[in-house]
């Protein structure tokens, strides 16, 4: 995917740019908010990374002003970065049209998987009920999961967490990215939990199967896809 | 900048004496000059009165029974006991006299107003001089003259005088006195708190200003400040202790990434030196490991930061604004839904204990960080085996807190001993001196912050066995 980081410090963005094209995206950078504004409304991009505090034009602005605009590239997926890291500045950046919001200093595998997330998510899924990877179902209005045609009892957490990884199936999810998104929660728990339900989801889902589907990525998250065809 | 100590200039105490004794005087004064005055006054309207009566009566017995009936009944009077301080002259046209005077007084005209006269006697041997009060009056071609000897009025007034003078120099005596003790009083207390105070500057932190047994507004000022010291004290140490605590914590994870870093540096040194193509993959790995070691300390100093920052965004309270009206019953079972599969693994059952419909106003993601951080010390520190409760519920009868929403977290574990219950409600205390569970310190400080921007209690007690705690909110 092509990316423009609008940053104003110049190691940061120079880093991001590196870590981007070494996981195999185009990246660019510009460290002034109308240059970057500018830049953006051309299009061509499929996601913008924006810091809040920028010279001539603020991140949040800028964000705004993108959204409100006629161009083609109006809607790319905006993720957020900056130092303010409190639940109400995020609640603003949000408002202001970010699809995500991420306190620095972050991991950069942790970016690297919301961008593959808000790229993914506006690419636009269709209103399924009912959603599929490989032999795994999962059909929303019933609140069921089946394997294989098996059923499987899911409580109701375990239900939204596999929901959101077959939703992102394919892509890396981290445990924030699963904290915010099944608990609303916007903070680390110290323990780290996450990790707890994903063992138990598997051993409902992948114990009793021949092929895993829940794959850990180490250091990063947890990727739920189909086994490769052999 | 110190101020400086025992200025005279600048002291009260002769201006305190001075002043309490010269009102004191004053008072004292102004009632002995008005007794004084008014004894006098007294004295004289007696007088006055005396001399009008007698006059009108004996004008009254002359109307009706003529100026014979006069004479006799004047005589009569003034060879009375009271005759001699009562001085009576009738005089009649022809010259003839009756009464005690031997002449009518010069300068007392036919009928004049009272008024006082002196006059020269010469009743035996000796002369003598009468201080006299008289009145006069005309009765047809007669005239009549009653006094009042009132020779006596001086020695008196004198008498009145001296008793007065004496009266008001032992009140200068009492008030100098008084003035002195007052000011003792007072400013001997306030030198007295003055000096412990410079005591306490110059570092007895343990005197305190002594109280006495009478409750006064000196003894409440220095009830005020003393607790104002103790606070302050208590203030220095909790520093000291946070501060001490913050450089142990941020230290070992400083010292380690060093260590990383300086293995990692003598790992790759060895591999340039020995250019052992075997030896190569083996390097790599280990400042591998080196790297992912800094990595780590990096994101728990980095999670420290953060915790500290957010901790002292809530002290501040800011976030006030952020509060909405949140559902308890579904801030606990979030919580629960998260930890329930780890306390499981960790050996133990989380028991939830719901009251539902119970709102308060509060910014639901503190609120449930702080659960959080409560559920996750009941894993860490709670008996393999037991339980954890978590409850929510209305206060009931027994506290001042009556029918007030709840939020309880109950452990089995070893439980808090109570003298340590205020303690670890600090930055980066854990009783655990070897720090060997993962953690920032910060959980239990951070609880406090919360229930404190929401005006709520939060109470550690005994659950025999185990540590309870209890967040009480205020509706």
């Amino acid at each position: 995917m092509k990316v423009l980081v609008i940053e104003d410090d110049r190691a940061g963005a120079q880093f991001l740019v590196g870590a981007l094209t070494e996981s195999g995206h185009v990246a660019d950078s510009v460290a002034d908010g109308m240059e970057g504004l500018q830049l953006a409304s051309v299009g061509g991009y499929d996601a913008l990374i924006v810091d809040r505090m920028l010279p001539s034009l603020d991140g949040l602005t800028l964000i705004e002003t993108l959204r409100k605009s006629q161009s083609a590239a109006k809607d790319t997926p905006v993720i957020i970065v900056s130092a303010l890291g409190e639940v109400d500045e995020r609640v603003k950046g949000l408002r202001a049209g970010g699809d995500d919001y991420l306190v620095k200093p972050y991991a950069f595998s942790e970016l690297l998987a919301r961008l593959e997330v808000v790229v993914g998510r506006t690419r636009g899924t269709p209103a399924e009920t009912v959603l599929r990877v490989a032999d795994l179902e999962l059909d929303l209005l019933a609140h069921k999961a089946r394997r294989a045609n098996r059923p499987i009892e899911l409580k109701a957490r375990e239900f939204s967490l596999l929901e959101y990884l077959i939703r992102n199936a394919g892509r890396v999810v981290t445990r924030t990215m699963l904290l915010e998104s099944v608990w609303d929660y916007h903070f680390d728990p110290q323990t780290n939990v996450i990790d707890v339900h994903i063992s138990r989801l598997r051993r409902k889902i992948d114990k009793d199967f021949d092929a895993a589907l829940i794959h850990t990525i180490r250091g990063v998250g947890y990727c739920l896809r189909a086994p490769e065809a052999e | 900048m110190r101020p400086k100590q025992n200025r005279p200039s600048g002291s009260i105490g002769l201006r305190l004496t001075l002043a309490t004794a010269a009102l004191l005087f004053t008072a004292f004064a102004v009632v002995v000059g008005v007794a004084y005055l008014a004894t006098l006054e007294g004295y004289d309207t007696e007088v006055a009165n005396y001399v009008e009566t007698e006059i009108a009566e004996l004008m009254t017995m002359y109307t009706r029974d003529g100026s014979r009936e006069l004479v006799r009944e004047v005589r009569k009077r003034a060879r009375s006991a009271d005759g001699r301080y009562t001085v009576y002259l009738f005089q009649q046209s022809n010259g003839r006299m009756a009464g005690n005077l031997e002449r009518w007084p010069e300068g007392v005209g036919d009928s004049a107003e009272l008024s006082n006269i002196s006059m020269d006697e010469a009743p035996g041997d000796y002369r003598v001089l009468r201080q006299l009060r008289v009145r006069s009056l005309t009765v047809g071609s007669d005239r009549l003259l009653v006094g009042r000897d009132i020779t006596d009025r001086s020695t008196f007034k004198n008498s009145l005088r001296i008793g007065s003078l004496v009266a008001l120099g032992i009140a200068i005596l009492l008030t100098i006195g008084a003035g002195l003790a007052i000011s003792r009083n007072v400013l001997g207390r306030i030198q007295g708190m003055n000096q412990t105070i410079v005591r306490i500057r110059e570092g007895a932190g343990e005197e305190r200003v002594p109280l006495s047994a009478r409750g006064d507004e000196f003894d409440q000022l220095a009830v005020q400040f003393n607790e104002l010291v103790e606070e302050n004290r208590r203030l220095v140490e909790v520093t000291r202790e946070v501060t001490n605590n913050i450089a142990h914590d941020l230290r070992t994870p400083l010292a380690r990434m060093r260590a990383s870093v300086e293995s990692a540096l003598a790992e790759q040194r060895r591999g340039q030196t020995h250019d052992d193509p075997h030896e190569g993959p083996h390097d790599l790995s280990r400042i591998d490991d080196a790297l992912h070691a800094v990595l780590a300390e990096t994101d728990s100093l980095l999670e420290t930061f953060n915790g500290l920052l957010q901790l002292s965004q809530v002290e501040s309270g800011a976030l006030r604004d952020t509060m909405e009206d949140v559902s308890l019953e579904d801030i606990a079972q979030a919580a629960i839904e998260l930890y329930e599969p780890l306390a499981e693994e960790a050996g133990l059952e989380l028991v939830a204990e719901l009251r539902p419909g119970l709102t308060v106003h509060a910014n639901r993601h503190l609120l449930a960080q702080a659960l959080t951080n409560l559920i996750d010390n009941a894993i860490k520190y709670g008996r393999v085996g037991g339980t954890i409760d978590v409850q929510t519920d209305r206060s009931s009868g027994d506290t001042s807190v009556d029918g007030h929403p709840r939020l309880i977290v109950r452990d089995r574990g070893p439980g808090i001993p109570a003298a340590d219950r205020d303690r670890v409600l600090l930055r980066f205390t854990r009783l655990d001196d070897s720090r060997t569970q993962p953690g920032t310190g910060l959980g239990l400080s951070f609880v406090a912050a919360v229930a404190e921007l929401h005006d709520a209690e939060l109470a550690l007690d005994d659950a025999a066995p185990g540590l309870r705690i209890t967040i009480t909110f205020p509706r």
